[in-house]
């Protein structure tokens, strides 16, 4: 008799939550259940399909060697695609620069990419992958990054052309320093080794780490970014002075140039 | 006094929500068959075994409005009516027949409590589903039923003889239990 009493209050008090909540009198609290176990019921779930994504049963060993082998060669193929990409993001990287550069100066340009060097072991050149067809001509100045001069096309043909780099011995190039109007000297290179500006007069004040542009002369545009001053050489008794430029850009490392079009 | 009380009374809740949660995350994580450990009868055998008292009803009336309020597929009041009842069915039968705390006691009460759930779990699915027109499969119902009935047990039977062999003052009930009974038998 007890028990039946038990069992008849406790359908009681199941019925009436089960009224309760058609009646939405219990939402409250259900939301609040919910609400608690959900995040712990999708991170069991999250848990669980990375699970499956990482777990393969293999009913026979030879199953599981062959997946071990494909797995092998996959992960070999994986290696080479990242060593791809991160060439790819960096090349990416300087392309957007370069692209920002020749619009904020509203520039005409053509990009290319290195394709050779120049056999030479006396000279400093690199060949590209536009020529004529492109409207690259002699004398157009060949940027990398954010504006800055790596060398001037010397030899164009129909769909390629020659760079002489501005550490060849061969460049020359009228710059000045950042801020300045006026041409204070001329960079030259010196065999692969080091840049310099010559012909500085005595009375120009260089200071170490000032940032060298080219000062627009020789249809080379004006701006374009050299290197830093490295060290400065003077004689009282020499007219002129001389600075070391270290150049901005690696010249063994490049991939994709912007050649600026001469209008 | 009232720290105490308040001790509990969190101690409790955090027991719900913590079987709430491992019974999800053996649902969402563990491959099948073992998916069907039912986890909240079985802490509610253990639980039994272990406070030997009424408070494992109303811990099965929460357990289930929890898993009622969660579960989006299932129509709200089916579990519970039939996890609740089904406990209370368990708890009559440990309190007069399986009186003892051993593995195949264990065993048995579990393996009757997956079956009173599932059968009141069944009829109500069934009566739900001639007024609501959503069909339902028994071959699925059955294959559910008999995977909990294999591994649920099986589970408790281990998890109550481990216990018993490593903490054997658990093997006996309360001597006040024991005594309750005694008087009662006495007084029939």
């Amino acid at each position: 008799m007890n028990r039946l009493r038990i069992l008849i209050a406790f359908l009681i008090v199941i019925g009436i939550t089960i009224v309760f909540h058609f009646l939405s009198w219990l939402a409250p609290i259900e939301r609040t259940i919910r609400s608690i176990i959900r995040p712990l019921a999708s991170s069991a779930y999250s848990f669980s399909v990375s699970l499956e994504n990482e777990i393969q049963v293999f009913d026979d060993p030879k199953e599981l060697e062959k997946a071990y082998i494909e797995l092998i060669s996959q992960k070999n193929v994986c290696t080479v695609d990242t060593a791809t990409v991160a060439l790819l993001t960096a090349e990416n990287e300087t392309l957007k620069q370069q692209l920002k550069f020749v619009r904020e100066r509203e520039l005409s340009h053509v990009g290319a990419r290195v394709i050779g060097k120049g056999i030479d072991p006396l000279e400093q050149t690199i060949v590209l992958d536009r020529g004529e067809t492109s409207g690259v001509s002699v004398g157009d100045a060949v940027i990398v990054g954010n504006g800055i001069l790596i060398g001037q096309i010397i030899r164009v043909e129909e769909g390629t052309s020659l760079v002489r780099l501005l550490e060849d011995s061969q460049s020359r190039m009228g710059v000045t320093f950042a801020g300045n109007e006026t041409t204070i000297g001329v960079l030259e290179g010196g065999f692969g080794i080091s840049l310099h500006i010559n012909f500085i007069p005595q009375n120009e004040i260089v200071e170490v780490g000032q940032t060298v542009v080219t000062s627009g002369i020789v249809g080379i545009p004006k701006g374009l970014v050299v290197g830093t001053v490295e060290a400065v050489e003077r004689q009282p008794y020499e007219p002129f002075q001389r600075a070391i430029v270290t150049p901005l850009s690696q010249y063994d490392s490049l991939s994709a140039v912007s050649v600026l079009i001469q209008m | 006094m009232f720290l105490y009380k308040l001790a509990k009374l969190i101690g409790f809740i955090l027991l719900l929500l913590t079987i709430t949660t491992v019974h999800i995350f053996f649902t969402s994580v563990l491959p099948e068959p073992f998916v069907f450990v039912h986890v909240i009868i079985a802490s509610l055998i253990c639980y039994l075994f272990l406070f030997e008292n009424g408070s494992v009803v109303w811990l099965s009336f929460l357990l289930f409005f929890f898993l009622d309020a969660y579960s989006a597929g299932t129509p709200f009041g089916v579990l519970l009516l039939s996890g609740t009842i089904a406990t209370l069915c368990v708890y009559w039968l440990y309190e007069r027949i399986f009186t003892n705390r051993s593995w195949y006691s264990g065993l048995a009460l579990t393996a009757i409590c997956i079956v009173l759930f599932r059968a009141l779990y069944f009829m109500l699915r069934f009566i739900v589903s001639v007024y609501t027109d959503v069909p339902l499969s028994f071959v699925r119902l059955s294959d559910i039923l008999l995977w909990e009935l294999v591994l649920t047990p099986s589970i408790v039977a281990i998890v109550v003889a481990i216990v018993t062999v490593t903490v054997p003052s658990l093997r006996m009930r309360s001597k006040k239990e024991l005594f309750t009974l005694s008087r009662r038998s006495y007084e029939r």
